[in-house]
């Protein structure tokens, strides 16, 4: 009968009903929707390196680091020499080792010079390896392999011609036009930054770089190291016993030959997390202030609607309703549009995550979220329903003290 | 005795002498009592007190025999659920509901009621609501129809049926004839009293109109029951 | 029935019991001394200059500092720790994981070495490696205690290089002993 009665009596307040609904989905929204967005960022930034040990690049900051070699997000300030890149690799500790050298771009996104190593040892996410979607990996200096993202946004397939341009970012003044490069292969897509990579050879880089001719089969120049540049941004190290990576890390930082810079990804990443958390917590009170709002409107609401209502207490109450029943019917109505509402806006957020997923993962390599609701967010949803029903309280306990004031009949 | 008043007293908030001041009132099993009396002598307080939404802090009220003033609010509401059944001047239905759902809001309150209408499931109970208005002159299409439709003669005529439903000890009417024209007053008062003697409720109605007495097997001036109370002017 | 209570008492309590509660000294084989090493090393680098007067550009402080890198690097292990249950308090240094577990990380004794003091020698250093899901991410970050089977290798071979590693079951905070 309640259920009954409830709905009824809404369907006569349409109008201020679907607006409190409204209000409650849209704090809702903000809500879940922040709480996944930054669960789902970090999970990103997360899974975007495993299993490397250490990061060696010239000496500074060591977040700036991490965020040159790996997210390509800001820009590398100095170099460390080749002869450097040899001493490691050739270091007892180190079982592999990845280089990479930054600076360039080709219509907005990043071009990585490195070599095979890049293909065999990188990871990511739960120790994933690298695969390629079509094509082959560089071999020669004229050869280019895209990220997935690169190739589907630009367009590009096997065998085009690309023109790298002088700059990490931005449109292109000065380019290397007169050495293009012939895309070989597109990697699959990873939701990490080497989707929206461009990858050639250490050979390719040189060679830009050098201004000398560099077309496969051609000899080099005198003086130059066919396959080297003279120097790289960043070399990931890949250690022979993991233990090993607090010493080694002391000794780079007490390197001789120049100054040099080691960091733990690992341990980088959680200060970054640190650093977040404040942006974030600022965003979840946000939200909690957006909840609280839409809530008052419920309360205010319903409050307002009382005074229209006082007949069909009174009617209620004659027939033997007393508080528990009055309190269902308030409190029923709170906690139906607070369900409604609720309901609404996870559905407005299914629908939102959907649409805008393809678009997520070409443009920031990000990937969203594509659940309806998780285990992990019930308690929130279920907090959410108990705000709803408590704010339906005020209300209740006013319409029953309502009734005894008035009596058997209202007088307005 | 159906109901019973003892040294009732009442004021309201504010007021330094007692507005409702009755020694003593007595209503048998099945009597019809009319109490008249002019606008805002306090009859509708006195319902009020009787139905027991108001609380009685000074005197007794008994109804079917059991004390009722002194039983907590919560009581008090699933009593006068079980044994009251109330008719008002006007607004006595939810208009959103249809006739045959507001005289099933007895029902919903009262389990007891159920079991005198003979209805253990909700089919039963909307056929006995639908029976019941029927003997009140309204037919199954009428009904069905939600409340705000129907004229007001048929909604007080619905308002009775719900007061009615289940055999109740006591029906308590706060003038339901005062809105209605003579001819659907008549009807109304007929069709009431008719019901009232099948289903052996006792009828306490309340009006400022002493020329409906002939149906009542008492008339009483309120003024003389309400012997020490004051009232406003 | 006396007997029956003891024993259940007895092996509601094994979990804990079964595990060993090590110190961070207990890593060392008990012929290793830490500072008799240091001292060897540095005697035979700077003679008979006293120890007040070592500063950090110092060639010879280089040398130290080398030559101490070199001997914590072959640190030996207590090879008779193998397959043995223990729990361990430390710091973490996070390796592998996710945005909320750290399956893979590193337990030191000590936190944040500035650059006067080395990093701990390789019997004072554990791989950790965690079954099922991980350790939060809050919690590598502080002081904790790490439940788990201990395995030791001291030797390098094709399968793996000597050193400690930690099969870890459980980890929780660390307030003090």
């Amino acid at each position: 009968m309640l259920p009954r009665i409830i709905l009824a009596s809404l369907r006569t307040r349409k109008t201020s009903a679907t607006l409190i609904v409204v209000a409650i989905a849209l704090s809702l929204v903000m809500i879940v929707g922040i709480e996944r967005l930054r669960h789902q960022v970090r999970a990103n930034f997360a899974s975007t390196v495993s299993g490397i040990d250490l990061i060696v690049s010239a000496r500074g900051g060591p977040m700036n680091i991490l965020l040159y070699s790996v997210f390509r997000l800001s820009d590398p300030t100095a170099g460390i020499r080749w002869q450097t890149v040899q001493h490691l690799a050739d270091h007892p500790d180190v079982k592999w080792w990845i280089p990479i050298a930054l600076g360039d771009s080709h219509r907005g996104f990043p071009v990585v010079a490195t070599n095979y190593s890049y293909l065999a040892h990188y990871r990511y996410g739960r120790d994933r390896a690298l695969s390629l979607a079509s094509g082959e990996w560089f071999a020669g200096a004229d050869q280019v392999v895209l990220g997935s993202a690169v190739a589907q946004r630009l367009g590009y397939r096997l065998g085009d011609d690309i023109v790298l341009a002088h700059g990490a970012s931005g449109p292109a003044i000065i380019e290397h036009d007169n050495h293009p490069f012939t895309v070989v292969g597109v990697l699959a897509a990873t939701g990490t930054p080497v989707d929206q990579s461009v990858h050639i050879s250490l050979a390719g880089m040189a060679a830009i770089h050098s201004g000398g001719l560099f077309r496969s089969g051609l000899p080099p120049l005198p003086g130059q190291q066919a396959d080297t540049p003279d120097s790289v941004n960043a070399v990931m190290l890949g250690l022979q016993r993991r233990t090993a990576v607090l010493s080694l890390q002391r000794e780079l930082s007490r390197y001789k030959a120049e100054p040099l810079s080691a960091i733990i990804p690992g341990v980088q990443l959680q200060r970054l997390w640190r650093m977040t958390a404040v942006g974030e917590n600022a965003l979840r009170a946000t939200s909690l202030a957006v909840l609280l709002v839409a809530l008052l409107v419920l309360v205010s609401t319903i409050l307002a609607a009382l005074e229209g209502r006082r007949h069909e207490l009174a009617v209620l109450r004659a027939a033997g309703a007393g508080r528990l029943a009055v309190y269902g019917v308030i409190v029923g109505e709170s906690l139906f549009l607070t369900l409604i509402g609720s309901l609404l806006g996870l559905t407005l957020l299914f629908v939102a995550q959907w649409t805008l997923a393809p678009l997520a993962l070409a443009e920031w390599s990000l990937r969203l979220p594509d659940s309806f609701l998780s285990l992990r967010e019930l308690p929130t949803l279920a907090a959410i329903l108990l705000a709803g029903s408590l704010a339906g309280m005020i209300p209740a306990e006013k319409a029953f003290r309502n009734s005894l004031a008035d009596g058997l009949t209202p007088r307005n | 005795m159906v109901l019973e008043l003892d040294n009732l007293r009442y004021q309201h908030p504010g007021q330094a002498r007692p507005f409702i001041h009755i020694d003593h009132f007595a209503l048998q099993p099945g009597e019809r009592v009319l109490l008249h009396g002019p606008s805002g002598c306090g009859k509708s307080t006195l319902l009020s007190l009787v139905t027991g939404i108001r609380p009685a802090r000074q005197g007794h009220i008994r109804v079917a025999g059991k004390p009722f003033s002194s039983l907590s609010q919560r009581r008090r509401d699933a009593f006068r659920a079980d044994h009251i059944g109330v008719i008002f001047q006007a607004f006595n239905l939810l208009p959103y509901l249809s006739g045959v759902e507001n005289v099933c809001l007895s029902a919903g309150f009262s389990r007891r009621r159920c079991e005198r209408a003979g209805a253990s499931n909700h089919r039963q109970r909307r056929d006995a609501a639908q029976d019941l208005l029927n003997r009140l002159g309204l037919d199954a299409a009428t009904s069905v129809l939600p409340a705000w439709q129907l004229s007001f003669g048929q909604q007080q005529r619905v308002a009775a049926a719900r007061a009615l439903f289940g055999k109740p000890d006591l029906i308590i009417a706060d003038e339901p004839t005062s809105a209605l024209d003579t001819d659907s007053r008549d009807t109304l008062l007929t069709l009431l009293c008719e019901q009232c003697e099948d289903a052996g409720s006792a009828l306490l109605m309340v009006s400022h109109d002493s020329q409906v007495a002939d149906r009542f097997h008492r008339s009483v001036a309120f003024s003389a029951l309400n012997g020490g109370g004051h009232h406003a002017a | 029935m006396r007997s029956l209570i003891i024993c259940l008492c007895l092996l509601v309590s094994l979990p804990g019991w079964a595990a060993r509660e090590l110190e961070w000294d207990d890593l060392v084989p008990a012929d290793y001394d830490v500072n008799q090493v240091y001292e060897q090393l540095f005697n035979k680098i700077y003679g008979d200059k006293p120890p007040e007067d070592v500063d950090d550009g110092d060639a010879r402080g280089e040398q130290m500092m080398e030559a101490i890198d070199k001997a914590w690097r072959e640190a030996p292990l207590k090879s008779e720790l193998d397959n043995t249950v223990v729990r361990l308090p430390g710091y973490g240094v996070p390796l592998d994981g996710d945005e909320e577990y750290v399956r893979e990380f590193l337990l030191v004794p000590y936190f944040g070495a500035c650059i006067h003091t080395p990093p701990p020698p390789r019997n004072q250093i554990v791989l950790v490696k965690m079954k099922g899901q991980g350790v939060p991410l809050d919690l590598v970050f502080e002081a904790l205690w790490l439940e788990g089977t201990l395995k030791v290798s001291s030797q390098d071979t094709e399968y793996g290089t000597a050193g400690y590693v930690l099969e870890g079951e459980s980890a929780e905070m660390f307030s003090g002993y």
